[in-house]
């Protein structure tokens, strides 16, 4: 399945690369993430993911490892996991690029390779599309919220990576 | 192999629901089992008790009580195929439950279970649809009614609470003079694309209308919007009206591409099989229900 | 399924009696035992066969009380009580039902895997319906899947037995 969206922050490029670059919080994003664990910094990391559908739990660890980078522009990153109790397993392909949107702050392409595998998943196919789409566009409102300015009086958010 | 897990066989409703209460999470209500053993054997579910539920006799019957038809939860799809009362007063549901899984699943599974799955690939809850069908649901605070429609939320998803459980599905005839009609198409293991349509006649033009869509969404849907946009309209405008109705359809469906066909093919064959359903319908309007 | 899997403890077992093709069984079987492993397992009886274990293709089944069910999603305790028809019970020992005589004169099966299946099928429609037309036999055997492709000659077997059926003098039980 392949998914494509495009957003755009109110955050100049360099905050929205830090952001980017910080993979625990941008793999945080992701509906479902329950936890971060860094394996190697800036490479490597294991995300917990629970969900469900219905009245159907999903639970998974998804490994994560940083591809490509170009600072300021692009990452791109490899995720896979399996749940073993339904025999699926997940690939995520992900790439994000940055392009500076001037007053408007930063826009980001979103593109997402999502594989999921398995007897259930190929039954429930119908199932797994929809809610693939709607991980994937809770991603991208994650990110865009995570992204908007602090309102005033409140601390500022972390910018390190 | 199934895990293990133990029986428990309520005599009554409130039993039942009582059963349900107590156990909670870790068990599940037991009809046929026909779509339930499945997802115990997929590892989806795993209870440790099973509330078999078929020896509460109130939960078995096909009755008329005058004005609609009340059927147990617990009711096969055989048993509604072919009993009488469902061909005198609801056979637009007879048509459906026909055609639901096969010869084995119509034995063994029942509408409760059926409607309750809410698998959106699944035939009697489009022909439901078209007869304003309500619910009643039972937990331990007692049994409610609500429309069918409002039972359905989502793939896979009801209104049942915890410790709820479905006992009866009240069907009310279509008013004398209408026609009706259930068209499908199925290719593979569950139905592609299903559709029901419900009509009145007003000389030669369309009075009302009533038209369900499964299969393609998250779940059954009554297309409303659609059935104001018939009202009154020659056979053939309303034909040509469906034609063109592929966004709508599209926006109210939100079909996904899967192994049944593509999101588009869908549209397409859903556009088709109403345009059949209203024909058909029409074309039984004036008799005798 | 996988062969061999490690399987948990049962916690609750059933006493019943049920007749399988006329002769009487009964035994303790524990809930979660479907009707399949205790034909199979139990009494001996490899006629049916395990295809898909989701109830699309037919070939593990039987006939409860004269209905067909998938035996390998039916829980064995609730046959407690009931009269079971295999493939094994279809003929009258040496004397083979004209559905079967019917299959072997058309070659109605090529590895031979979901044959019991559609005979059993074929003889619940056959008791319910003695003239059938082909779409009433596709309607009702849609359940029984061939991927040797024999389905114009399990067809024209039926259309065959039911003409014989109809013409018979001899009085066939099943």
């Amino acid at each position: 399945m392949h998914f494509s969206e495009r957003l755009e922050v109110p955050a100049p490029l360099a905050e929205a690369w830090a952001f980017i670059w910080d993979a625990p919080r941008l793999a945080g994003c992701l509906p479902g993430c329950v936890g971060v664990e860094e394996i190697e910094p800036g490479k490597a990391y294991r995300a917990r993911f629970e969900d469900h559908v219905g009245p159907y739990k999903v639970h998974f660890d998804l490994n994560i490892e940083v591809k490509e980078t170009e600072p300021l522009e692009r990452v791109r990153i490899f995720a896979s996991g399996r749940d073993a109790r339904l025999g699926i397993t997940q690939r995520v392909d992900l790439a994000v690029k940055l392009h500076d949107a001037g007053d408007a702050g930063t826009a980001l392409d979103v593109e997402a390779e999502v594989e999921i595998l398995g007897k259930v998943a190929t039954l429930g196919q119908f199932v797994v599309k929809r809610k693939a789409q709607e991980v994937v566009r809770g991603f991208t409102h994650n990110i865009e919220a995570e992204l908007r300015p602090a309102p005033a009086g409140s601390s500022a958010g972390e910018t390190g990576a | 192999m199934l895990s293990p897990f133990r029986v428990v066989t309520p005599t009554t409703i409130p039993e039942a629901a009582a059963e349900l209460d107590r156990l909670g999470d870790a068990a599940q209500i037991y009809a046929g089992g026909a779509e339930l053993l499945l997802l115990m054997r997929h590892g989806l579910l795993e209870p440790d008790y099973l509330v078999n539920i078929k020896r509460v006799p109130s939960l078995r019957g096909i009755d008329w009580d005058g004005q609609a038809l009340r059927i147990g939860a617990a009711v096969t799809h055989r048993e509604l195929e072919q009993a009488a009362l469902v061909h005198d007063h609801a056979p637009t549901l007879g048509e459906a439950e026909r055609h639901v899984g096969n010869i084995r699943v119509r034995n063994q599974g029942t509408l409760g279970g059926n409607l309750c799955f809410a698998d959106p690939h699944a035939d009697p809850g489009t022909a439901l649809l078209v007869h304003d069908a309500t619910v009643t649901v039972e937990g331990a605070r007692g049994p409610r009614q609500l429309p069918l429609d409002d039972f359905f939320v989502g793939t896979y998803e009801t209104a049942l609470e915890p410790s709820e459980l479905l006992t009866e599905v009240q069907v009310t005839p279509l008013p004398d003079g209408w026609g009706w009609s259930f068209e499908r198409l199925e290719r593979f293991y569950r139905p592609t694309v299903n559709a029901s349509a419900a009509v009145s006649a007003d000389d030669g033009h369309l009075g009302q209308v009533r038209l369900a869509v499964g299969c393609v969404g998250p779940r059954a849907l009554r297309l409303r919007e659609l059935e104001d946009k018939l009202r009154g309209l020659r056979l053939a405008d309303a034909q040509r009206a469906i034609a063109q109705s592929g966004p709508y359809l599209e926006e109210r469906l939100e079909p996904v591409s899967d192994l049944l066909g593509a999101a588009d093919y869908k549209i397409h064959v859903t556009s088709v099989l109403l345009g059949r359903a209203l024909e058909q319908a029409l074309a039984g309007t004036g008799g005798r229900q | 399924m996988i062969d061999g899997e490690a399987r948990l403890e049962t916690v609750q077992t059933v006493a019943m009696s049920l007749t399988v093709n006329g002769e009487p069984w009964s035994g303790e079987v524990p809930v979660e035992e479907v009707l399949l492993d205790l034909l199979r397992g139990r009494i001996g009886l490899t006629g049916t066969k395990r295809g898909c274990e989701s109830e699309v293709c037919g070939a593990c089944e039987v006939l409860v009380d004269g209905a067909p069910v998938s035996s390998c999603n039916y829980l064995a305790f609730e046959a407690d009580g009931r009269s079971i028809t295999t493939i094994e019970g279809v003929g009258d020992g040496e004397q083979l039902h004209p559905v079967q005589e019917a299959f072997i004169r058309n070659a109605a099966a090529q590895c031979g895997y979901c044959t019991p299946g559609q005979i059993m099928s074929a003889v619940a429609l056959l008791r319910e319906d003695l003239s059938p037309t082909y779409e009433s036999i596709a309607h009702w055997l849609v359940g029984n899947i061939c991927r040797c492709g024999c389905y114009p000659a399990i067809a024209r077997s039926i259309m065959e037995a039911a003409s014989e059926l109809r013409d018979s003098t001899n009085d066939h039980p099943r």
